[in-house]
C-alpha cells in the first residue's frame, strides 16, 4: 500500500492523522460509515440483549412485578432442579444420536451423488427434496407417519413381521422411543443439507489424485480412506460443529411433535427456555438458564475445535 | 474383482451393490414427501383412511382451494416478506460492513471486528426474553420489523465478507483508486459484483433460515395476520376437533405451498450456492 501514490497519503494535520490505526496507516473517516449501520444493528440487538439478558437472569422477575436483584439465585435454582438436568441430558443424548447418524448418511448422500452413477441427479433431488420443509412441517408429516395406530410406518412393520400385527411400536407416545423418533425424522430432514456441504468439499478434491491412486491399485475403500476423508477434513469440520451448535439449540421438533413429553422425556434446555419464559413467567430462571446454555455450547465448541485441530497435527 | 460392462462404463460387484442400495435409500427418502403431495390432492374422505392409500382417488384441488381462502395465504406472504426483507437488509449490512473490516483502515477496526467475532457462539436463546422486552416496550411485537430486526445483528455475513473480500486481490481495486475512484465506488462497482458467490451463498443460507425459522416468530407474533407459515402450521397438529381428515388435507397442501420457495431457490440456484459455499464456507 504505502509505495502507491495514492491522494489520500498526503500528510495533512486532522483528525485522520491522530487516529492512526495500530498498522500506522491514517484512518478514513468513511469506514466508519460503512461499518455504521451494521454495528448499530449489532449493538441493538446483540450487545444490548445480551447485557439485558445477563442481568434479567439476576433477578426474580416475572413480567408484571418491579425486578429485585437476587443475585445468583435462578443459577443455583438451576443447577439443582432435577427438571434442568432432565432436560441437558435430553438434549445432550440427542445431540449424541444425531450429530454422528447424520453426518454419516449425509457422507454416504455425498459420496454417492458425487459417483455420477446413473440416476444421481435424482438420488441428489431425493436427499435434498425434505429440506425445502420447514421445522413445522416435517413433525406434521411425521407425527402421521408414526401415529401408532393408522400410521404408515407401523402398517408395513406389519408385513416385516407378524410380530408387528400385534404390537404397534408406540413411537413418539413413548418415553424412550420418543427421543430416536425425532432423531429419525430430523435426519431426514436435515441429511440433503450436509450433503450440500460435503459434496461442495467432494468437489474440491482434484482428480488427478484419484487416477494417481488407480495407477498405485488402489480399492475403492482405500482410496476413500486415504485421499477423500483427510482431504475433505475442513467440510467435515465445518458440519461436526455447526451440527453440534444446531443439536443444542434443538426445540421445533420436540415443540411440534411431543410438546416435550412424555413426562418430559423430550424436553430440550432451550424448550425449557420457553416454557419458562412464555408459560410459566418466569423470566429470571428462564434467562439463566439461557445463559447456562450459552457456557454449554462455548465450552463444546472450543474443545471440540481443539479436539480437531489436534487431530490435524497427528 | 469382478466387473461387468454396463454403457461401456467397468461397473464392479461393489460398486453395483452400492448403487441399488442408495437408489433405494432415495426413493425411500422421497416417500413422506411424496405422500405429503398426494394427501393434498386427495378427496376429503379418503385422506385419513387405514390401510394406508398411496394414490387419491380422484385428484381434487379442494384442499387448495380451502388453504387459498384460507389464512395460510396471510402466512406465506408474512414469510415471504419478512424473508425477503431481513435477506436484502442483511446483505446490503453485512457486506458494507464486512468489506471496511477487510479492507478500509480506521481507527478500532480490529477491536471491533473481534468484539463482532466473539457473538458468533452467541445463541439467539440468550438474547431471546430481552429482545421480547425490548421490542413489546417499543410497540414493535406483533409487527414485521420486530420479525425482521433481532436477525440483522448475526455476526457470521460479516465475518463471510470480510474473509472473501481479504481473498481478492487488491491490484483492481488499487488501480480504481488511483483513477480516482471513492471507496465508496470502488466497493459498489468492482468489489461487490466480484463478491457475487458469497452474496448467492449468504442470501440463499439467510433466505433459507428465516423461510424456516420457528423460536423468535412463534414468540413476537400474537394475531393470526402476523404470523408467519411454520408459526400458523403448528395449528394444525392433529388431534384437535373431530375434522381432522380435513385438516390434515388443508395441513399438506399449506405444506406444499410453503415448500414451493425454498425449491425455486435449490433448482435455479444449487450451482451457485455449491460454488459460493466451496469458496466461502469452509475456509472459516
Amino acid at each position: 500500500m504505502a509505495e502507491l501514490p495514492l491522494p489520500a497519503v498526503r500528510p495533512r494535520p486532522g483528525i485522520r492523522g491522530w487516529l492512526r490505526t495500530s498498522s500506522g496507516e491514517r484512518t478514513e473517516l468513511v469506514g466508519y460509515l460503512f461499518v455504521a449501520p451494521y454495528l448499530l444493528a449489532f449493538l441493538l440487538f446483540m450487545v444490548v440483549p445480551a447485557i439485558g439478558g445477563l442481568y434479567v437472569s439476576l433477578t426474580n422477575w416475572g413480567g408484571l412485578n418491579v425486578p429485585r436483584l437476587i443475585g445468583l439465585a435462578n443459577y443455583a435454582e438451576a443447577l439443582n432442579s432435577a427438571i434442568f438436568w432432565q432436560t441437558v441430558r435430553n438434549t445432550v443424548y440427542y445431540t449424541i444420536l444425531f450429530v454422528p447418524l447424520v453426518t454419516v448418511c449425509g457422507l454416504v448422500a455425498a459420496v454417492f451423488v458425487h459417483q455420477r452413477f446413473p440416476g444421481y441427479t435424482l438420488a441428489r433431488a431425493a436427499f435434498y427434496s425434505p429440506y425445502v420443509m420447514a421445522v413445522t412441517v416435517t413433525g406434521l408429516i411425521w407425527l402421521w407417519l408414526l401415529n401408532q395406530n393408522w400410521g404408515v410406518v407401523n402398517y408395513y412393520l406389519g408385513y416385516l413381521h407378524p410380530y408387528f400385527h400385534t404390537f404397534r411400536p408406540p413411537w413418539l407416545i413413548d418415553a424412550e422411543w420418543a427421543m430416536p423418533s425425532i432423531v429419525v425424522a430430523t435426519v431426514w430432514w436435515l441429511v440433503g443439507y450436509q450433503m450440500v456441504i460435503l459434496l461442495a468439499g467432494l468437489q474440491e478434491i482434484p482428480d488427478e489424485l484419484y487416477e494417481a491412486a488407480k495407477i498405485d491399485g488402489g480399492s475403492p475403500l482405500q482410496n476413500f480412506w486415504h485421499i477423500t476423508l483427510p482431504l475433505l477434513r475442513p467440510a467435515l469440520t465445518f458440519v461436526l460443529v455447526t451440527n453440534v451448535i444446531g443439536s443444542l439449540r434443538v426445540f421445533g421438533q420436540m415443540f411440534l411433535m411431543t410438546s416435550g413429553g412424555p413426562a418430559g422425556a423430550t424436553t430440550s434446555v432451550v424448550l425449557l427456555i420457553y416454557q419458562s419464559a412464555f408459560q410459566n413467567f418466569r423470566l429470571g430462571y428462564s434467562a439463566a438458564v439461557s445463559y447456562l446454555l450459552f457456557l454449554g455450547i462455548l465450552v463444546v465448541t472450543v474443545l471440540q475445535l481443539r479436539l480437531m485441530r489436534g487431530n490435524q497435527a497427528a | 474383482m469382478t466387473s461387468v460392462r454396463v454403457w461401456g462404463h467397468r461397473v464392479t460387484l461393489g460398486q453395483g451393490l452400492f448403487w441399488a442400495a442408495g437408489m433405494v435409500a432415495a426413493l425411500l427418502w422421497l416417500v413422506p414427501f411424496l405422500w405429503m403431495i398426494s394427501t393434498s390432492l386427495k378427496p376429503e374422505g379418503q385422506i385419513l383412511r387405514y390401510p394406508p392409500e398411496w394414490l387419491p382417488r380422484e385428484v381434487t384441488l379442494e384442499s387448495y382451494q380451502r388453504v387459498l381462502s384460507s389464512q395460510v395465504v396471510r402466512w406465506f406472504w408474512n414469510s415471504f416478506v419478512v424473508a425477503t426483507v431481513s435477506t436484502l437488509l442483511t446483505l446490503g449490512l453485512n457486506s458494507a460492513a464486512g468489506y471496511a473490516f477487510a479492507r478500509i483502515p480506521f481507527w478500532g477496526r480490529e477491536v471491533l471486528f473481534v468484539a463482532v467475532l466473539t457473538t458468533l457462539m452467541m445463541p439467539f436463546e440468550a438474547l431471546v426474553i430481552p429482545l421480547f422486552v425490548m421490542f413489546s416496550a417499543a410497540g414493535l411485537a406483533n409487527t414485521y420489523a420486530g420479525l425482521i430486526l433481532p436477525g440483522l445483528s448475526s455476526a457470521f455475513g460479516v465475518f463471510l465478507f470480510r474473509q472473501f473480500f481479504l481473498g481478492l486481490p487488491r491490484d483492481l481495486e488499487d488501480a480504481a483508486r488511483i483513477d480516482g475512484c471513492s471507496r465508496w465506488g470502488v466497493f459498489w462497482r468492482i468489489a461487490l459484483p466480484l463478491a457475487r458467490p458469497a452474496l448467492v451463498a449468504l442470501a440463499i443460507l439467510h433466505f433459507m433460515g428465516n423461510w424456516n425459522n420457528l423460536f423468535w416468530p412463534l414468540i413476537v407474533t400474537s394475531s393470526d395476520d402476523v404470523k408467519t407459515l411454520p408459526v400458523g402450521m403448528i395449528q394444525f397438529r392433529p388431534g384437535f376437533g373431530a375434522d381432522q381428515g380435513w385438516a390434515f388435507g388443508l395441513a399438506m397442501a399449506a405444506a406444499t405451498i410453503q415448500a414451493v420457495p425454498p425449491l425455486v431457490v435449490f433448482l435455479f440456484l444449487q450451482r451457485q450456492f455449491m460454488k459460493g459455499i466451496a469458496t466461502v464456507g469452509l475456509k472459516g
